[in-house]
């Protein structure tokens, strides 16, 4: 039986490797494609060769540093983020059908956003930009909502956190449409926010995202093991030690803050946290430490392709992000359903 | 499952309308009018959209485009699958024109015309109570003298300044019907973005209504004449209406010697320049106009090369708007905004600092009414992006306000009256 | 170590109005001591395979047992550290409960099922109750899947290690719920209901298998239904009767005709060594 269980795991080294490796040659090939295709060769020299700072610059260095690479390194870290806060989630809430924004975080993140696009905040901010900023705060705040909640309750109920979570969106969505609509011009440009996008990007907000991401991905990956005990349910994860309403809370407070940013980045994409941990699990178990390592590849390598197609599909029209992983997942989300209800059958 | 539920239905209204955006021009119906360079799609467009009208805040970084700009949409929240929306767009824009007509006799009618969709409207007397849904409309208006006939405008008719004197009955895409019927008028104008609601609410309520769009040609070479020629249409069918023909005569022709003045002045330029118009940029996202908009045809009539005629349609990208390196950078803003700071914006946001244009300071700022409105006010746009594009051949006039480089254009630089 | 339990004045309440339990005092000891001189009755209720088991003295085996609703449950789950008790103090292993920092390494605690959201193997599930170190990766040392397959073995389902959780029935599910307990090696094993959803053979299996892990030095405390099975199985008995302790003592001493009719109301008869109720008319 040992020898068994070895020879499973070697078949699926493989495909776990590449899972993590993948991402980086990857961005090259993202990198060097787009309106202009620049050689492999160039692109690298022009990496190694630093940051342009020079007044004269090729139009192929500005490119590459201002546009391209931080879209990429955004995708990555983005697609990578989503889907290890959609793996927290869906261990917490112990339900397949989590995902990152269960918590009321979009809600929150839309109307931030809302309420800066109103009050014309759309100016830099350390070069930030008034959205990114609003949208940060915004989801931030609503996750402190949740946060309050659980601190309160005694036990922790995880249909409680639950239904809270999906009550704070409904209210939050409600005040953005209502926000919408009386300022009808605004809408478009609300609701393309929420559609998802890496196009507005620039090196300032990556290099405020990157702490706060470093950060949050650490802790989650510190909750890992206390995920798999609490995904058992409280009462067996507190023989084991783990302090229950602790654990929760850590794990939500760390997915809010990776949440959070990852939406200020790039709007509301959704499908990569619902997604990719259960194609993950489907592949390789359920152990939490496992399945976030490997969400964090798998999301990082999704959402650098679904943004890649967004900007060069309809070149030089942008389809917007959120758009493209929902066409993507769709069709994988109904083969898991139906493959789930085969399995419980 | 109501999560996922909601997210599907809001997946198929977003890709639904998304899909008419990018590719709006290949959903509308050949047979009907597109105004050129504003609303690419017939009024009977589900989703609406209003085009750039006033009341919006100057500071120009929301995602908006020259004809989106002040969107009036349905809550977006209520879905409609991608293949239901498909169907309704076919089946109302291949629909016949409304055949309904102003007041039905068998007596001679003072006036007899048909407007954009082919309709045939039939007044037995000149109107002497309008209710202008349309901010272009409003200002033609005006303009012809007949302001005084005006009872009942849009908010967003914010030209001229008497305008605002007049009650408003709501918005463009959804005016309230009731204020309109409250002021008992006999005439209701319209241009883009009308709705098809509003329409049939009209026309059950047996009001003539005069819908006027300048059709766009299909083979967009900018520039040609016959695009002028369809605004001098417009003004002179409606001053038909209110029986002002002579004074659309003298207009028209002011319009016209105008124009071809730039036109001819323009023809000695040496260089032309290459212009991007920047409707957004950044979180924004990017957005001109493309080859075959109105607005492109006007750059090029004033002696610039649009570099969105690379092109179709008003979805741009950083990575063009660095590979063509324009000269000039003109951006559109409405009057009445406190204005200043688009370069300031552009010189403070990666990647756009480095564009050659902002590094040199030739950011210039236009009032976009001016183009996105058709009607007289145009010429004023056409010759303030011409003083802009070659400032040697057009030297600042007295009567005019000067306008800097590096900030918006005042709203005084519009010239409020023409001189016959 | 003397003294398995030690509780003093133990009292719970999940909500105020009705108290869960009420001032439970009492102590059970670690091991049965082999002479008990004060004891007429020896051994009538051990199984036979057992043989000598009490003669060694190193473990012991507890029931719990009592109507519906008397806080049996409540009681297992103080004593494993799941809830707090309201007051009082309680002792296990001669550690208070309530400051075992990783209770896991004194005791194993078998709920009654589990509901997991996901698949996951059974061989997975019990590599949980087996603390490795270097988890995060989940890599499995030779050492941890031995545990694991030795406690696969002495339930006889080694077969099960493939399978998904979720695919098991009840049986089997409760089956790898105390193969994951019995492979975290803890001295205390604490059960609630643990064999329920079993048939016949099996529960006489489980039974038997805790009755000859109790010579391992293991402390079993259980919650049983069958109260017959209890008298035959346990050596020490807690009968709770409306959150209170109703009487605690030596299996022999305490599970009686007359304590039975008292605690469940419902007469009963002596049958050799099984208890029948007594027909009404």
């Amino acid at each position: 039986m040992k020898r068994d269980y070895f020879a499973a795991r070697r078949g699926k080294i493989f495909l776990a490797a590449l899972f993590l490796l993948l991402p980086l040659p990857a961005s090259l090939v993202y990198i060097s494609h787009g309106l202009i295709t620049i050689p492999f060769g160039e692109v690298l020299r022009i990496l190694a060769s630093g940051f342009v700072s020079a007044e004269t610059a090729t139009t192929q260095e500005l490119v590459i540093w201002l546009i391209r690479l931080p879209r990429v390194c955004a995708g990555t870290l983005v697609g990578a983020g989503l889907a290890i806060t959609g793996a927290a989630y869906q261990g917490i809430f112990r339900n397949r059908l989590a995902d990152p924004y269960m918590t009321g975080v979009s809600a929150g993140a839309t109307l931030g956003c809302t309420i800066a696009i109103l009050l014309g905040f759309d100016s830099s901010v350390f070069g930030l930009g008034g959205i990114t900023l609003f949208s940060f705060c915004g989801a931030l705040v609503t996750s402190l909502l949740i946060f309050t909640f659980i601190a309160a309750s005694r036990r922790v109920s995880h249909t409680a956190i639950l239904l809270t979570g999906i009550s704070i969106n409904l209210f939050l969505s409600g005040l953005v449409s209502l926000l919408m609509f009386l300022n009808r011009d605004k809408i478009e440009t609300i609701v393309l926010w929420t559609m998802g996008s890496l196009s507005g990007l620039n090196w300032q907000k990556i290099l405020f995202a990157l702490p706060l991401l470093c950060a949050g991905l650490t802790g989650l990956f510190f909750c890992a093991r206390p995920l798999d005990y609490l995904v058992l349910g409280s009462d067996i994860a507190r023989v084991h030690g783990i302090a229950v309403k602790r654990s929760t809370f850590l794990i939500i407070l760390f997915s809010s803050l990776v949440t959070s940013v990852c939406v200020s980045l790039s709007g509301i994409v959704g499908f990569v946290g619902l997604l990719i941990p259960n194609i993950v699990r489907l592949l390789f178990g359920s152990r939490s430490g496992l399945v976030f390592a490997f969400s964090c590849g798998l999301g990082a390598l999704f959402l650098q392709l679904a943004d890649f197609l967004a900007r060069t599909l309809l070149s030089p029209a942008e389809l917007p992000l959120g758009i493209l992983t929902s066409i993507i997942g769709v069709p994988f989300f109904i083969f898991l359903v139906l493959k789930k209800t085969e399995q419980s059958a | 499952m109501n999560h996922l539920m909601k997210t599907f239905i809001t997946l198929c209204a977003r890709a639904s309308w998304l899909g008419k955006r990018i590719c709006g021009s290949k959903f509308a119906c050949p047979s009907l009018a597109r105004a050129r360079g504003i609303a690419a799609e017939s009024p009977q467009d589900l989703h609406g959209q209003i085009r750039g009208l006033g009341a919006e805040s100057p500071v120009r970084a929301g995602r908006s485009t020259a004809r989106t700009r002040h969107t009036d949409r349905k809550k977006v929240h209520a879905g409609i699958p991608l293949l239901a929306a498909l169907a309704v767009l076919a089946f109302t824009a291949c629909a016949p024109g409304a055949e309904k007509t102003g007041a039905e006799s068998a007596a001679p009618a003072a006036v007899e015309l048909t407007d954009s969709f082919g309709r045939t409207i039939r007044l037995k007397n000149y109107p002497e109570r309008i209710v202008s849904l349309a901010p272009n409309m409003t200002e033609t208006l005006f303009l012809l003298g007949a302001g005084n006939l005006i009872v009942g405008r849009t908010d967003y008719c914010d030209y001229p300044l008497e305008a605002a004197k007049i009650p408003p009955v709501g918005s463009i895409t959804t005016p309230s019907i009731e204020h309109i019927v409250s002021l008992a008028p006999d005439l209701i104008v319209g241009s883009t973005h009308f709705q098809k609601e509003t329409l049939a609410a009209l026309e059950n309520l047996r009001i003539p209504v005069y819908l006027s769009i300048v059709r766009n040609d299909d083979a967009g070479d900018a520039g040609d004449s016959n695009n002028y020629e369809e605004i001098f249409d417009t003004i002179i069918m409606l001053a038909k209406l209110v029986n002002k023909t002579e004074e659309a005569e003298k207009i028209v022709s002011v319009m016209r010697q105008r124009k071809d003045a730039v036109e001819q002045t323009v023809r000695k330029a040496a260089h032309k320049p290459r212009v991007y118009y920047m409707i957004s940029f950044g979180e924004a996202g990017d957005y001109t106009a493309g080859r075959g908009t109105y607005i492109s045809a006007l750059i090029k009539s004033a002696g610039g090369l649009n570099t969105g005629d690379d092109i179709e349609g008003w979805k741009y990208s950083a990575e063009a708007l660095f590979r063509s390196q324009p000269d000039i950078i003109l951006c559109g803003t409405s009057s009445g905004g406190p204005g200043a700071g688009n370069l300031e914006k552009l010189r403070s946001t990666a990647p756009y600092n480095r564009l050659r244009a902002v590094q040199e300071g030739r950011v210039y700022g236009i009032d976009n009414n001016l183009l996105d409105r058709t009607g007289p006010r145009n010429i004023d746009g056409l010759e303030m992006m011409a003083k802009i594009f070659h400032p040697d051949l057009f030297p600042l006039e007295p009567s005019q306000a000067e306008f800097f480089p590096s900030e918006l254009s005042p709203s005084e630089l519009s010239p409020s009256e023409f001189s016959p | 170590m003397n003294l398995f339990l030690d509780l003093h004045d133990i009292s719970f309440a999940y909500d105020k109005k009705k108290p869960a339990l009420t001032s439970i005092s009492l102590r059970v000891p670690a091991r049965l001591p082999r002479d008990e001189n004060s004891d007429e009755n020896t051994n009538e209720t051990i199984d036979e395979n057992s043989g000598t088991n009490n003669d060694e003295g190193s473990g012991i085996f507890v029931s719990i047992i009592g109507p519906n609703g008397s806080g049996k449950t409540t009681l297992l789950k103080i004593l494993a550290g799941i809830l707090p008790p309201a007051t009082g103090t309680a002792l296990l292993l001669e550690t208070p409960v309530t400051r075992i920092p990783d209770p896991s390494k004194i005791l194993a605690y078998v709920p009654q099922t589990l509901s997991l959201g996901f698949s996951l193997s059974v061989l997975d599930f019990i590599l949980l109750g087996i603390p490795t170190e270097k988890s995060l990766t989940g890599k499995v040392t030779g050492q941890t899947a031995r545990k694991a397959q030795e406690a696969l073995k002495l339930l006889h389902i080694e077969d099960y290690a493939r399978r998904d959780i979720l695919k098991l029935s009840g049986g089997e599910k409760q089956k790898i719920i105390l193969t994951k307990a019995l492979a975290q090696e803890t001295p205390a094993l604490l059960l609630d209901e643990p064999i329920t959803h079993l048939d016949l053979a099996g529960q006489i299996e489980i039974l038997d298998l805790l009755k000859k892990l109790t010579k391992k030095n293991k402390k079993i405390i259980a919650i049983m239904h069958d109260i017959n099975l209890a008298a035959r199985y346990s050596d020490y008995t807690i009968m709770l009767k409306n959150g209170t302790l109703f009487a605690a003592g030596k299996t022999q001493h305490i599970i009686t005709e007359q304590s039975i009719q008292q605690c469940f109301s419902v007469p009963v008869k002596r049958a050799g060594d099984f208890f029948i109720p007594i027909k009404t008319q």
